[in-house]
């Protein structure tokens, strides 16, 4: 008989730096998983992304026991990476701190592709250039579907 | 010891970006719920940077704060563990489980409270086997991330001379301190820090259920720890790992004397 889900939790965790403090042990612990069983698990598979932000879900079952996915850096992130802003932009609309190529655009989308609703990659892409200017990261140059 | 908790409400999109600016400003790990995601900070309140401000201005997302003391999470779990038995020789049970009637020969009495060394997890299973397996009558023993202080109590109770535990947790150095009362094991030493803590001796047995890059990170300061002819016991990692440590051992002129998986996971023991 499949077990029963009896609730998920979300979380972006660094890779190979997970421990029982909060949020992670009052977010599992409450659910009565073993805390400590999922930290050394998630530090584990996580030790070739050790330090980079990986959001990660969690299954939990009735019986306690638990899955989890750790899923590609959030597209914030990535892009933070890119253009190595050191702080996002207070003002996003009046002062640009950093920007972007298309090319790095689609590297981001193809990267997170998996974790998004899409198998598009325009669409993709034109999520990940939402964020960047949400952020106050310019995208340079016209888009790619602009130019045909 | 207590924490500030943070709960940002507003768009999922905003939040998703503001978490980013939370981990610029410091923040460790982020918890994300429907229209809400909650980190943490050690301590009073940290304020928020102005990045972080501007941007909840412009996207509409609410923040609330609360003091939060540290507690033991894991309480639920740890309430009702079954207790674990390692081939016939060794038990590892809480409290408030039976007293085995005969049979075993360690019975080790763990409550974790938030440290590892249980039992439960296959790698803690192994370093117990790998311990029974070379027996420690008569050693010296460094357990290096010693947790619950599991490893070093079953080391004290086979017969070990002297015993060193230390983790850089100060929770998990508390609780193996309670673990080692509850068992008789005072003589177990205890100390806060990594391995450059440990200025002297030369170990029979050194211990190291940690991570792959923690073990990989401390190879050449383990082996600096271990006595002649001594063994050094490594796990908390995969199997799939097991390169690494073939590599790390014929570099350094080991010998690899004993390994065992289970599940995934898998521990290895080098002979110097």
């Amino acid at each position: 008989m499949a077990k029963e889900v009896t609730g998920f939790i979300r979380l972006q965790v660094k890779g190979g730096a997970a421990n029982p403090s909060p949020p992670i042990g009052p977010a599992l612990g409450s659910k009565g998983v073993n805390i400590m069983e999922f930290c050394k698990q998630f530090n584990a598979r996580t030790q070739d992304r050790a330090g980079k932000i990986l959001p990660v879900v969690i299954t939990v079952y009735s019986d306690k026991s638990f899955e989890f996915i750790v899923k590609t850096p959030p597209v914030a992130i990535q892009l933070m990476e890119v253009t190595k802003a050191k702080k996002g932009s207070a003002e996003p609309n009046r002062k640009k701190v950093a920007s972007v190529t298309w090319q790095q655009v689609e590297d981001i989308a193809k990267e997170k592709m998996p974790d998004l609703n899409t198998n598009n990659v325009t669409s993709a892409m034109r999520m990940v250039a939402g964020t960047a200017r949400s952020m106050g990261i310019t995208v340079s140059g016209n888009a790619p579907w602009d130019n045909n | 010891m207590f924490y500030t908790s943070y709960t940002f409400t507003g768009p999922t999109e905003s939040l998703a970006i503001l978490s980013a600016f939370l981990f610029q400003d410091g923040f460790e790990c982020i918890e994300e719920r429907p229209q809400e995601i909650e980190a943490y900070a050690p301590g009073t309140e940290v304020g928020l940077s102005a990045v972080v401000k501007n941007f909840m201005a412009k996207n509409k997302i609410q923040y609330t704060s609360r003091r939060v003391a540290n507690e033991n999470w894991n309480a639920i779990w740890e309430a009702d563990y079954q207790a674990v038995a390692i081939g016939n020789e060794c038990l590892i049970r809480a409290a408030h489980h039976p007293v085995p009637q005969q049979g075993v020969t360690y019975d080790l009495v763990i409550q974790p409270k938030m440290s590892f060394g249980t039992g439960h997890h296959p790698t803690t299973y192994l370093m117990v086997s790998a311990l029974l397996h070379y027996g420690a009558t008569g050693k010296s023993v460094l357990d290096f991330g010693t947790g619950t202080g599991v490893l070093a109590i079953l080391a004290k109770k086979m017969g070990a001379t002297e015993v060193l535990g230390i983790d850089i947790d100060p929770n998990s150095l508390e609780n193996a301190a309670e673990n080692l009362q509850v068992n008789g094991c005072q003589e177990v030493h205890l100390a806060l820090g990594d391995l450059d803590l440990v200025k002297e001796g030369r170990y029979a047995m050194v211990l190291a259920n940690v991570s792959r890059n923690t073990i990989l990170e401390r190879w050449h300061a383990l082996l600096a720890l271990l006595a002649h002819d001594g063994i050094l016991i490594i796990s908390g990692f995969y199997a799939s790992d097991q390169a690494y440590f073939d590599k790390q051992g014929a570099d350094s002129g080991l010998t690899m004397d004993w390994s065992q998986a289970k599940d995934e996971w898998l521990a290895m023991a080098f002979r110097r």
